[in-house]
This record gives C-alpha cells, structure tokens and sequence, in this order.
C-alpha cells in the first residue's frame, strides 16, 4: 500500500466512522464493556495475588535448638538451610534474643517476671524461624531436618504441630490460584469474543458494499485499510476512555480495600501509580489489537 | 480486441436430495471476436448465458474450458492479485446499478478513480466532467437511496467511465429503467462509443436492441445462434 492509499483508506475511515456514529458507538462501547471486564480481571487478579501472597507469608516454622548446640553448630545449620532453594528466609533468634522479646511481651505481668528472676538463668531456647518458597515445601524441610546429622541438635519443629493446617491451607491456595486463572482465561474469553462478534456483525452490514469494491477494481488492502483506520479508532478511543476512569476507580478502590488486602500491607493505589505505564500499554493494546484483528478477520472473510 | 475461443461455463447443480452432481451449462462452446472500438448488442431470453459472457470478461469467474482474451492478455490463467488491474480497464454498468450505499454519487465515481490510485487534483476535475455527461452535477451530494432508477444508473455509467476504460460492459443497464430513461443510457452509450470506447451491450429488450442498428449476437442456451451485421432483435 502506498502513500496515497493509506491516505485515503485513513480518510475514508474516518469518514465511515463519522457517517455510521451509531453504528460506531456501538462497537466502542462494546470494547469498552470489554476493557472494563479485563480492568476489573487484572484488579482482582493483583488483589488476589497479593491476598494469598500475604497468607504464604504467615506461614513459618520455627526449629527449636537444644541447649547442647553452640553458636557455630547454628550458624553451620542456617547456612545449610539457606542453601537450600525452596528457602527463602532463615533467621537466626538467640536465646538472648528470645528473652528479651519474651520479657517485653510480658511486662505488664509482675508474676512472670518475678519467676524468671527466680530461676536465675534463662530457660529459653534459640532458635531458626524457616520461612519456604511455598507452603508445599514445609514437609520436606521438616523431613530433612530429621537427618542424624542435625538431629542432636535440634530440640522441637513446630511444623509438626501445625502440619495439618499449612498442609491444607498450601492445597487451599493452590486451589484458589487456578480457579482464578481458569476464571480469568474464561472470563477473558468471553469478552474478546463478544467483542469479535460485535465486529464482524457490523462488517457484515457491510458485505455487499464490500463486493461491489472488488467489482470495480479495488485491491483487498484498499478494501481493508478503512476497516482497518475504524478497528484503529473504535479501539484507542476506548481503550482511552478506560484509561480515563481506571486510575481514578482504582483510588477510590484502593482506599476501601486495602484494610482487607494483605492485612494492610498492600497499597493498591500505588500499585496502579508504580504499573501505570505497564497499565496503559496493556489497555492501549488490547483495545486496538481486539478491535483491528476482529474488523481484519471479518472483513477477509468477504474477500477471498 | 476481446477474443472469445470455444469457451465454455457450467456451473454444478446439486440435486434436490444433494445426491447426483448435474452440471448447466450457462455457455457452450462460444468463439466470438469482437474488435476495437465495435458496439455488439448480446441478445437472447433470460438464462441465455448473456451475462455468464459478460462475468467471464472481468474475471468475474474462470472459463470451464477454452479461453478468453483481451488484447492479447490471456485472461483465462489471471492471477488473483492481477484481477483488480484488469477490471481498472473495463468499466461494467450493471441492471441492479451496484452502488456504494454508504457514499455519494460524487464519491462512487471517485473511487473507482481512487482504487487506480488517481492524484486528487484529477479526481476533482474529472469526476465533475463525467457527472456533466451523464447529466448529474446537480446530484453529486446525493445517496443512491436518494436517486431514481435513472439516476442511480446514469451514476453507475459515470463510474464505469471513470478509468476510461477501453472496454464498457452493460448487463441489462436499462432493465430497471422505463423507456424514457432507457432510451437516455443508450443515447450515452452509443456517445460514450463514438468517443472510441468498445461496447459490449446484453440486453433483451428488443426496442433497445433494434433501436442501436450494429452488431447483434444472439445466444441460446448458451450457443451462438445467430449473428448480424447491423441486426435487430430475433429469436
């Protein structure tokens, strides 16, 4: 296609967008009912991300040392332990440590304090608080630590007191992450073929005309390209408008949300401030690209 | 000149229970030549295979066999990105006009000054010429919903001259048109002639046909029955 055919295929589909406005309203505001689907998609899906995110980060297991092993034999066994690739996190509390935070927690209450005056020295333990990759990964590591070589050392695993329950909260989120993603492939689905069929409805008002352009000698592209110019412009002013309302929901969102986001630990609105280019790309894109291919298939169809 | 040798269409027909293939033929074994710059009338009843002779001149479908050519260009084997060149050269004015709904006379004419990539500067001079011709310039801004039969055909003419072609093709131009307008298109197309313009004109109406006195080519079931000098219309 060369110059002047581009310029007029732009020409004419302004044209054409212009001249059928309802027509093109309502392929706009279908993409625009589209856009808002996958902007509320992507605000769960974050949301839901950083929820279960959140939950993962909760769990831990605490290995409790015995009173037989000195600083060097911990330091060795944290260093094992952060080798590992399903660890993320391991953090070293001695007993020190652990009778500080105890005798702070338990200020407010003279008799405990009173009683470990009396017994003079300090009966708590240090210890390594584990922190996996995932929650799947606490049996195994558990497991391990079973192993003669720490097993000396090592006094309690509070993994098997809770096995139970970070067992079936790791199958719970596992669950919920694909529920989620089949949702949003569903619902995503949905929305791109609504839209496509919208299209291709509209084009198909358009079948004879189409006909009748090949009769008179015009090229497919020349065909196209007006086609083309209005998916281009039914799909920007959309996936402008979206722009338009999204940042400012998502604050407004934010604002109620976040209290049960994360236990508070998840800003949505900044989220949105830090992706806002990611954000914008991602709507510019599929707006245009769901309109153009739609209007591009459609219109093929008429052509061969 | 346009060469028609032993050409031959059928189209399949699926029988009423989608059981046995039958095959019609549209036209049998037709060899025609036609020259440079001649005004044929194609005559004969409905079914006949006049615009089946027509639809094979601007590759609007293939030959079944034999061979169809114009100028020398084969256009039997046309490929399919070259049929939109070889229909910049042959302008087709149809019974049911074929207008662009969606654009005005003045725009219908246009495009098919557009689609040959025609500067715009030469679009706004001649598209106003053709209109003048065929007596529109005062409809240029209107729709083809807005015109009458004469007029939305008359705007189909001009459209067909747009590329000056070398070639006119008019399949039934007045068969929706009443006699005072029929006549009009035939005063034009015999100008249009006269300019240099080979003429292909399908038609049954005998008025029309009798009152051109050229060339007359009559088909029947799809064969060449008859052919007259400076004819009229017999069956």
């Amino acid at each position: 296609m060369n110059f002047l055919a581009f310029t007029r295929a732009l020409r004419w589909g302004l044209v054409h967008y212009w001249r059928n406005i309802w027509l093109s309203l309502a392929a706009t505001g279908v993409l625009l009912l589209t856009l808002a689907m996958l902007a509320l998609l992507l605000i769960v899906t974050v949301v839901g991300r950083e929820s279960l995110k959140a939950i993962e980060a909760k769990v831990d297991v605490t290995v409790f040392m015995a009173d037989t092993a000195t600083d060097e034999v911990i330091l060795a066994i944290k260093a094992d332990l952060e080798g590992r690739a399903d660890i993320t996190s391991v953090q070293y509390v001695t007993k020190e440590q652990a009778l500080a935070t105890f005798e702070a927690h338990h200020r407010a209450n003279p008799i405990i304090a009173q009683a470990l005056q009396e017994l003079g020295e300090n009966p708590l333990q240090a210890s390594l608080i584990v922190k996996a990759e995932s929650p799947q990964a606490y049996p195994q590591i558990a497991e391990s630590l079973k192993s003669p070589k720490y097993q000396p050392y090592i006094g309690k695993v509070t993994f098997e007191d809770n096995r139970e329950v970070i067992v079936r909260l790791s199958a719970v989120l596992r669950t919920l992450r694909r529920i989620g993603l089949i949702l949003t492939i569903a619902i995503a689905a949905i929305a791109v073929l609504v839209t496509f069929n919208t299209i291709r409805l509209a084009i198909y008002g358009y079948h004879e005309e189409i006909a009748i352009m090949r009769l008179v000698g015009a090229s497919p592209w020349f065909i196209k390209g007006p086609f083309l110019i209005e998916g281009l412009l039914s799909g920007s002013i959309s996936a402008l408008l979206t722009l338009l309302y999204f940042f400012p929901f998502v604050r407004i969102l934010s604002s109620r949300v976040s209290a049960f986001v994360a236990g508070g630990q998840f800003d949505l609105a900044r989220w949105s401030a830090e992706n806002a280019l990611g954000v914008s790309f991602l709507f510019l894109v599929s707006g245009i690209l769901l309109s153009t291919v739609s209007s591009w298939i459609a219109v093929r169809r008429y052509l061969r | 000149m346009i060469l028609f040798q032993h050409a031959t269409k059928m189209y399949p027909v699926r029988g009423a229970q989608g059981g046995t293939k039958k095959e019609i033929v549209a036209l049998d074994d037709v060899t025609l030549e036609i020259a440079t710059g001649e005004f044929v009338s194609i005559v004969g009843q409905s079914g006949a295979g006049k615009s089946t002779l027509l639809r094979l001149l601007f590759a609007d479908e293939p030959p079944t066999s034999g061979s169809v050519s114009i100028d020398g260009w084969d256009i039997t084997t046309i490929r399919p990105w070259q049929i939109p060149h070889l229909r910049r050269q042959i302008g087709v004015v149809f019974q049911d006009f074929k207008l662009l709904q969606a654009k005005t006379v003045f725009e219908n004419v246009a495009f098919a000054m557009e689609v040959g990539g025609a500067p715009t500067p030469e679009i706004r001079r001649v598209v106003p010429q053709l209109l003048k011709l065929v007596n529109l310039s005062e409809n240029a801004d209107q729709y083809p919903w807005q015109l009458s039969g004469g007029e939305a055909q008359r705007t189909s003419l001009a459209r067909a001259l747009a590329f000056r072609p070398k070639i006119l093709l008019a399949d039934e131009p007045t068969g929706n048109l009443d006699a005072l307008h029929a006549w009009d298109l035939l005063q034009l197309l015999l100008k249009i002639n006269k300019l240099g313009t080979t003429v292909l004109l399908a038609s049954h109406d005998e008025a029309i046909v009798n009152a051109v006195k050229r060339r007359v080519v009559t088909l029947e079931r799809g064969k060449v029955v008859k052919e007259q000098k400076t004819g009229t219309y017999e069956l």
